[in-house]
């Protein structure tokens, strides 16, 4: 058997020509099959939009999730998914290729928030910069409607 | 060896997929069905393979048919026996659990094995994962893996980069996940002689997986 051939592995990426699906980089990659008894069904799915509830898979592509099952029912029961999916592109404006990390944070008073914390290895001021761009460019014109249950902010490592 | 901090990571989703070709295929059992699923069953059934987890595939050729019996308890394992070769696979297996899937793979090979008369020509590992990286950005995880003339390959800043390294009897592929975010998609595949035992292909997988985080100096659990 051909070392490069994992039996029954889903392909990632479908290829366009057929020429494309020789090499290594584009054959299968591993992907879970939705089933019942995993806790964090729905989170995990990219392939198979139809086991994948408002985009989650798009999310899980897009955001690093510490806790898989505890923010997909977050975003999910705050309908979240769509302004996560719009912050995209406006935080890599102003971030550029930044880790964005999702995380609810509960408050002494028991409420929870979202954060999307953009991991940041630059100088400080540099992040603050950039988080005020971000701001001004796109998310006060939207704060509006979510700020209650979502926010951004980066964290320096 | 990188002496440098580790890069945190988790992984969000693994699989094994073990597979066993037989020597011989296994013609009989698939003449008279009931047999090896009878066999299999009151293998596996003590491991949580409960009886409305077994699927029989009726095809017209006769190595496209197949019996298959899952466990939908975590962590999820599909057995799965055709008459040219066997494979067992599960989902996000955590070595904290090694010896109780182990029993179970142990289970199921051994009543092929005795019940069906089925010997190994040839054992196959696939370890395949996304590794997630929390902090640093997945390129910087691969860039020092290339060297420069690979870089000369295409003009432009790298987005990412990736290798397929084959030594003999064994590969890793270390490619972009497009499922989660930030994240390598990680394929070991190595071969086994057929009187290896999984205990030793378990440890052999261990120490693979050990390695390579290690190399790519990732720290997190397996």
């Amino acid at each position: 058997m051909n070392l490069m051939e994992a039996p029954q592995l889903v392909p990632q990426v479908m290829p366009s020509y057929p020429l494309m699906y020789i090499d290594s980089f584009t054959k299968k990659q591993s992907q879970p099959q939705p089933a019942a008894h995993v806790k964090k069904v729905g989170v995990y799915i990219k392939r198979q939009p139809q086991a994948v509830p408002n985009g989650m898979a798009d999310l899980n592509a897009q955001f690093v999730m510490t806790d898989a099952g505890e923010i997909s029912k977050f975003i999910l029961d705050k309908g979240l998914a769509f302004i996560l999916l719009e912050s995209k592109a406006h935080i890599e404006a102003a971030f550029g290729e930044a880790v964005k990390t999702l995380k609810v944070v509960e408050d002494d008073e028991g409420h929870q928030t979202l954060f999307c914390l953009m991991v940041y290895s630059g100088h400080s001021q540099d992040a603050k910069q950039a988080l005020s761009t971000f701001d001004h460019d796109w998310w006060l014109n939207r704060a509006g409607e979510f700020s209650d249950r979502l926010n951004f902010d980066f964290e320096l490592v | 060896m990188p002496t440098s901090a580790k890069h945190k990571i988790q992984i969000p989703f693994g699989q094994i997929e073990y597979t066993g070709t037989f020597k011989e295929p296994i013609i009989g059992s698939f003449s008279a069905l009931h047999k090896p699923i009878e066999s299999l069953l009151r293998a596996l059934k003590p491991h949580g393979f409960p009886l409305d987890g077994v699927e029989v595939r009726r095809k017209e050729k006769l190595v496209e048919c197949a019996v298959e019996l899952r466990r939908t308890t975590p962590p999820p394992i599909t057995f799965k026996v055709t008459p040219a070769r066997l494979s067992i696979t599960i989902d996000n297996a955590d070595w904290s659990e090694k010896d109780a899937l182990l029993g179970a793979m142990n289970a199921g090979v051994g009543a092929v094995k005795t019940h069906e008369h089925a010997e190994f020509e040839s054992q196959l590992m696939v370890l395949a994962m996304h590794v997630q990286i929390l902090e640093t950005p997945r390129k910087d995880i691969t860039e020092p893996l290339l060297s420069d003339i690979a870089y000369q390959l295409l003009a432009g800043e790298s987005e990412f980069q990736g290798v397929v390294l084959t030594r003999k009897g064994v590969s890793v592929v270390i490619d972009a996940s497009n499922a989660y975010a930030n994240s390598l998609f990680v394929r070991l595949v190595r071969e086994h002689k057929a009187d290896t035992t999984l205990v030793q292909i378990a440890e052999q997988l261990y120490g693979d997986e050990v390695h390579i985080f290690e190399v790519l100096n990732l720290a997190g659990d397996l």
